[in-house]
């Protein structure tokens, strides 16, 4: 496989809003993209689009080697789960978990046993420095240690692809720079990382850059 | 995610979010928890009320009581017969043997029995009230089943015990004289209308005589269980007063001591050639245990068990032979100076002008005892236990002293008892009864329970369809806002991973879930209710029977306050079965929408 990502003349139309118009790209297995645009370019689209969330209404999306636009609900679940991780802006961690149980819920939900699970949760918290966090609730955590979560809770299921979506958004400059550091980690490993922001800052330590306005790559 | 895993996130939702499983986990238990309580007390209720109410009615309504009515005849006239609900008309004779015969024929009757009094003059006592002196008027022997309509208590006759009596509060009555200062008082004639009776307590006196009866206050709980004493025998009081018809009434004139006292000189001159006076006077003392009341106007009897009144009528006829001197008694005395019982070879019968059959005459006090009574205006004593003999033209052959001429006499009698084999077979009885000529309407208060049945099974039915109705309901409402609160959170599973099926079984779970913890508090709760209740339930129920249904009914038993602590399991288990049904397909609604909520749309939704 060469290319983790391949989009060909992608488009998605809503009932009055065409949110991508024909975008075809290609991301190199093992590399990174900041997709970056003003608000209402497309780019929350172009993210759910890679993950599955949402169906093109024309063109192809390959991921990982799966065209997913043509997958069913169920292949597509399980393809999101196994092969996708996802970041976002305001974590969305459950509230009634643990941040070990948040992390080993993805596991759970691929039939991993619950214990094997939460084992193989703790260790992915430690590699975040969250050793210290294991049974806290969100409510307890900073946005940073949440984030930090979030982001083991999707390498829980050792992805391909990592997609984030403005993962720096809800955070300050030292821990949103500690993201960066973490995502820079999993690119080296071999993990792409695609991500939503704004700031260009942020997307100068990308090695890729797309730029999109009004559904179409500037 | 497999089920057991859907189970384990809901259970941390649970505990997370206590304030808002509640919505469905009170209702939940306050619907069970109350319909465990409804449904249970309505079927304890109705096993109380089998108990103590329509098991009377049911032997009440078993029972047939077929009563001949006296006719009387106008002058000029046919003689005509009069029908009153509830008995039969004849101008014949009393009922007898033959009448058992054709009626225990019918099929349905089990058995019949004809009432007949005990021919015993006089039966006082003085231990039912304190210090008043009262007298039963007449005693019936009844087999063990038809008293059951009377009394729950033991009927049954064992020699040494107290023998059980159910007494009849028509005799509660306290005679006295009222002279008003007087010596002489005349009481004018009055005349009643045919059919005109006295209530219960009454004593149909005219207010001028001076012999005055008044009723006796009672408390029915004070009177069941109590032994007292029963005088059989003895002879009659000194007459303290003379009477005698006057142009405009009935004179009564007060005696004086002297006079008493000759009186009583004169009767012990009269009885003492012929019998020991102090033991024919000595009544014979018996203990009887109240086990039952009659307050009902149309009723007079006493009852007791039919073999304790032979052994009482063998004990007054043995008392009386004991007393016997050896001096013979002719006949003219037997019709002139002493009256008793009288026997025609055939019944006995107590000899105070009342069923002596074949007769066809009322003999009274003061007159001799038959046709061949040679001076019928000598003054004559009643001696108790005395069976004089007639012949079949009505003429005194002699005493018999034979304690077993009660035993071995035809008992016939006005009213008969039937007992039928069971409700459905009283209609019919009812009916081939009439066939046969003894016209008998139904009055029986059968309709009460099946009201009573009909009223439960309304209440339960009512509960469970308000059950199943508003367990739907809340099921609905309940599952609809937690799915709609967990928009985001369904974004987040379907983000994670998590399918359609994976989401509608997660919501069904919870759904199941938090209805087994409401399922189990409420259990508990009503089931801890019911339990609590039970004291509460048998005093209210006992003190509906003591203000009303005892007034309407002779037996009404109380009932244990343990009959009011069971749960009725069945509709428990039908309840549990139907809630989680419930719960699982109602909860496929919400559940579907759950599943298919768009994953963008539900993240956007933040």
């Amino acid at each position: 496989m060469k290319n983790i990502i391949e989009l060909e003349s992608v488009s998605k139309k809503y009932p009055h809003v065409k949110a991508l118009n024909s975008i075809t790209y290609r991301l190199p297995v093992g590399e990174s993209l900041a997709v970056i645009g003003p608000s209402g370019s497309g780019k929350s689209t172009f993210l759910n689009l890679l993950g599955g969330l949402d169906k093109p209404t024309g063109g192809k999306i390959i991921v990982a080697g799966k065209e997913i636009s043509k997958l069913s609900d169920k292949e597509l679940s399980e393809f999101r789960n196994k092969t996708i991780g996802f970041i976002f802006q305001f974590f969305n961690l459950h509230d009634f978990f643990t941040a070990k149980e948040n992390v080993a819920f993805p596991l759970l939900i691929s039939g991993r046993p619950r214990l094997e699970s939460l084992k193989e949760a703790e260790k992915l918290l430690v590699r975040m420095g969250l050793q210290d966090r294991l049974n806290y609730k969100p409510k307890f955590m900073s946005g940073g240690e949440m984030q930090r979560v979030a982001i083991a809770r999707a390498l829980a299921n050792n992805p391909s692809l990592i997609l984030a979506d403005e993962p720096t958004g809800n955070l300050d400059r030292g821990n949103a720079e500690k993201v960066v550091e973490i995502f820079d980690m999993i690119a080296k490993s071999g993990v792409s990382v695609v991500t939503i922001t704004h700031d260009e800052s942020i997307s100068r330590q990308f090695k890729n850059t797309l730029r999109l306005d009004k559904g179409a790559i500037k | 995610m497999n089920i057991v895993n859907s189970f384990y996130l809901n259970i941390k939702k649970l505990f997370s979010h206590k304030k808002k499983a509640m919505f469905l986990i009170i209702p939940v238990a306050l619907l069970v928890g109350l319909s465990i309580v409804i449904t249970s007390e309505a079927k304890n209720i109705l096993k109380a009320s089998e108990e103590s109410i329509f098991g009377t009615l049911t032997d009440q309504a078993l029972t047939l009581e077929l009563t001949k009515q006296p006719t009387f005849q106008r002058s000029g006239e046919g003689g005509g017969s009069q029908v009153r609900f509830g008995q039969s008309s004849s101008t014949e004779e009393n009922f007898s043997s033959s009448d058992v015969d054709k009626i225990e024929s019918i099929d349905g009757v089990i058995n019949a029995s004809i009432l007949s009094t005990l021919p015993i003059s006089r039966i006082n006592t003085t231990s039912l009230f304190e210090n008043i002196s009262t007298s039963v008027n007449q005693l019936v022997g009844i087999d063990k089943g038809f008293a059951s309509q009377y009394t729950v208590d033991d009927f049954s006759y064992t020699e040494g015990r107290a023998i059980p009596i159910v007494i009849n509060a028509n005799d509660f009555m306290q005679r006295y004289e009222d002279w008003q200062g007087k010596e002489s008082i005349t009481v004018k004639f009055e005349m009643r209308r045919p059919g005109e009776g006295a209530a219960v307590g009454s004593s149909g006196q005219n207010e001028d005589s001076p012999v005055k009866t008044k009723a006796i206050d009672y408390e029915k709980k004070d009177l069941i269980g109590k032994e007292i004493i029963l005088e059989i025998g003895g002879l009659d009081e000194i007459q303290t007063f003379t009477t005698e018809p006057g142009n405009t009434g009935m004179i009564f004139t007060r005696l004086t001591e002297d006079e008493i006292a000759q009186n009583e000189a004169d009767r012990i001159a009269a009885i003492s050639p012929y019998w020991d006076y102090e033991k024919i006077n000595t009544p014979m003392a018996y203990t009887f245990k109240v086990v039952g009341l009659i307050e009902n106007a149309m009723e007079r009897s006493s009852y007791i068990p039919e073999e304790a009144a032979s052994e009482l009528m063998k004990g007054y006829i043995q008392n009386q032979i004991e007393a016997r001197t050896s001096k013979t008694l002719d006949t003219d005395l037997l019709n002139n100076n002493f009256t008793g019982m009288t026997y025609d070879g055939l019944s006995l019968s107590s000899g105070s002008g009342f069923n002596v059959p074949k007769m066809g005459r009322m003999v009274g006090f003061g007159s001799g005892n038959a046709m061949n009574s040679s001076d019928s205006n000598s003054e004559s004593y009643a001696i108790p236990g005395l069976v004089i003999e007639f012949d079949d033209e009505g003429n005194v052959v002699g005493e018999i002293n034979d304690v077993s001429v009660y035993d071995n006499s035809a008992i016939t009698g006005t009213t008969i008892f039937i007992r039928v084999k069971d409700i459905y077979s009283r209609t019919d009885v009812i009916h081939q009864l009439n066939d046969l000529g003894y016209a008998y309407q139904d009055l029986s208060d059968l309709d009460v329970i099946d009201e009573l049945k009909s009223t439960l099974s309304t209440v339960v039915l009512l509960t469970s369809i308000v059950f199943i109705g508003l367990s739907i309901v809340v099921t609905i409402f309940t599952m609809g806002k937690f799915v709609s609160e967990a928009k985001r959170e369904i974004g987040i599973h379907r983000a994670l991973g998590m399918t359609k099926s994976n989401i509608r079984i997660l919501f069904i779970s919870q759904a199941v879930l938090y209805t087994l913890v409401g399922y189990v508090i409420g259990a508990a709760g009503g089931i801890a209710t019911t339990i609590g209740l039970s004291g509460a339930m048998n005093i209210a129920f006992n003190n509906f029977l003591s203000k009303t249904l005892e007034e309407a009914f002779s037996v009404v038993n109380p009932v244990d306050s343990s009959i009011f602590n069971h749960i009725d399991w069945q509709m428990f288990g039908l309840y549990s079965i139907l809630l989680f049904v419930i719960a699982i397909t109602i909860s496929l609604i919400p559940a579907n929408h759950a599943a298919n909520t768009s994953p963008v749309e539900a993240i956007r939704g933040e």
